[in-house]
């Protein structure tokens, strides 16, 4: 299938991703892995929060909306999620989906043109790296770890590699 | 007598800026994957001599703000206050960033053929005053340093767009992104959720020109 160009097919493809992380989320509550209350509340509001986004890209995608979520990330996400064998891989898991999403904005800002969709994914990368911050204290990280100078684009996630259903 | 921080933000460059967010070139590949013929990678971004004066004027803005926020985080770390060690530290950590961020800016600026601005933004100081002047308590300067990662925060957000040199916008997100995980650790310290809403606004950001 040929994907969407332009503004419209980079937030439809954002968008298929955030679809993905909120799937991965609600696998990760199904498995009952995430136990204490700390890390249920966190883990739910990054799902909501995720949802939130892919609506807001999907109306921005219109007509080149994804019509779900990214196929080829879900796989990959269930497969980690099925191997994580406590809270703490779990939630070590959805830090590194979350460093990943901050990371796909940044790389997808380079190409946006329209002011609306810059402004769209620029008012969620840094919601990303809060999710991030969120995880990572309740796995006691390093601050070394947890706080880069500057975000990069090293952990995006591509379209080529996750092209949009 | 030359440091090796010293020597490290010396290097800083306009190059270096776009390398941060890799704005370039990463912004060519997704155009390629995505598809499309209108490839940016064809377009002149700078945005020419009116861009070029806008640019300068967001560089000396962000630098100016980078500045509030290491003295924000000296002036609490001064102040005795922070007695939690966990807590000073990530304060140490925070302004050693902000210090790069300004850096930063500041050879941006000159790169571009503006003159760098390196003192802090006076209209934001001003605001802030009554409370850094008046910090007795952890929590109250790790309040105050949650309000200006916010204003930072927003701020860059709200330069996405505005930069006559398109590439810019990726670096200074890779910038904007670092500042709402301060916000984040910070707003976590004083009990509050580390995201608390599903969008950043950019109601708290400063407008480019204010205060430098």
């Amino acid at each position: 299938m040929t994907q969407a160009s332009g503004d419209a097919g980079i937030d439809a493809f954002a968008q298929s991703v955030e679809l993905a992380l909120a799937q991965a989320y609600q696998e990760l509550a199904s498995t009952g892995k995430v136990t204490t209350p700390a890390a249920v509340d966190t883990t739910t509001t990054c799902a909501t929060h995720h949802q939130e986004h892919a609506r807001a890209l999907g109306d921005a995608a219109g007509n080149s909306a994804a019509s779900g979520p990214n196929a080829k990330l879900v796989g990959r996400f269930r497969t980690l999620i099925r191997n994580a064998p406590d809270e703490s891989a779990a939630l070590e898991l959805a830090l590194g989906l979350e460093n990943k999403a901050a990371s796909t904005y940044l790389f997808v800002l380079g190409s946006l043109e329209a002011p609306e969709a810059l402004q769209l994914a620029a008012s969620i990368l840094p919601v990303e790296s809060e999710h991030a911050v969120a995880l990572a204290e309740l796995l006691g990280k390093d601050p070394r770890e947890t706080f880069p100078t500057f975000e990069t684009q090293d952990q995006a996630l591509k379209p080529d590699q996750f092209p949009v259903p | 007598m030359e440091t090796e921080l010293g020597r490290t933000l010396a290097r800083v460059t306009r190059r270096r800026f776009l390398q941060i967010g890799g704005a370039v070139s990463m912004g060519a590949v997704l155009t390629a994957c995505i598809g499309g013929g209108d490839s940016k990678a064809a377009k002149d971004t700078t945005g020419g001599a009116e861009g070029r004066r806008t640019d300068i004027r967001i560089m000396r803005t962000l630098s100016s703000l980078e500045v509030v926020a290491v003295v924000t985080y000296t002036t609490g770390l001064d102040s005795g206050a922070l007695t939690t060690p966990a807590v000073a530290d990530l304060a140490k950590e925070f302004r050693a960033h902000h210090q790069e961020h300004a850096a930063l800016f500041q050879g941006t600026t000159r790169d571009l053929r503006g003159t760098p601005f390196d003192e802090p933004n006076s209209a934001v100081l001003e605001r802030l005053q009554p409370e850094l002047g008046d910090l007795r308590d952890e929590t109250g300067v790790v309040s105050l340093a949650l309000d200006v990662e916010t204003i930072l925060a927003e701020t860059y957000q709200g330069t996405v767009g505005a930069f006559g040199d398109k590439s810019f916008s990726v670096a200074a997100m890779s910038v904007g992104g670092a500042e709402a995980r301060h916000a984040a650790a910070l707003a976590r310290i004083l009990g509050q959720p580390a995201a608390p809403a599903a969008f950043q606004g950019t109601q708290h950001a400063v407008q480019p020109g204010t205060g430098v």
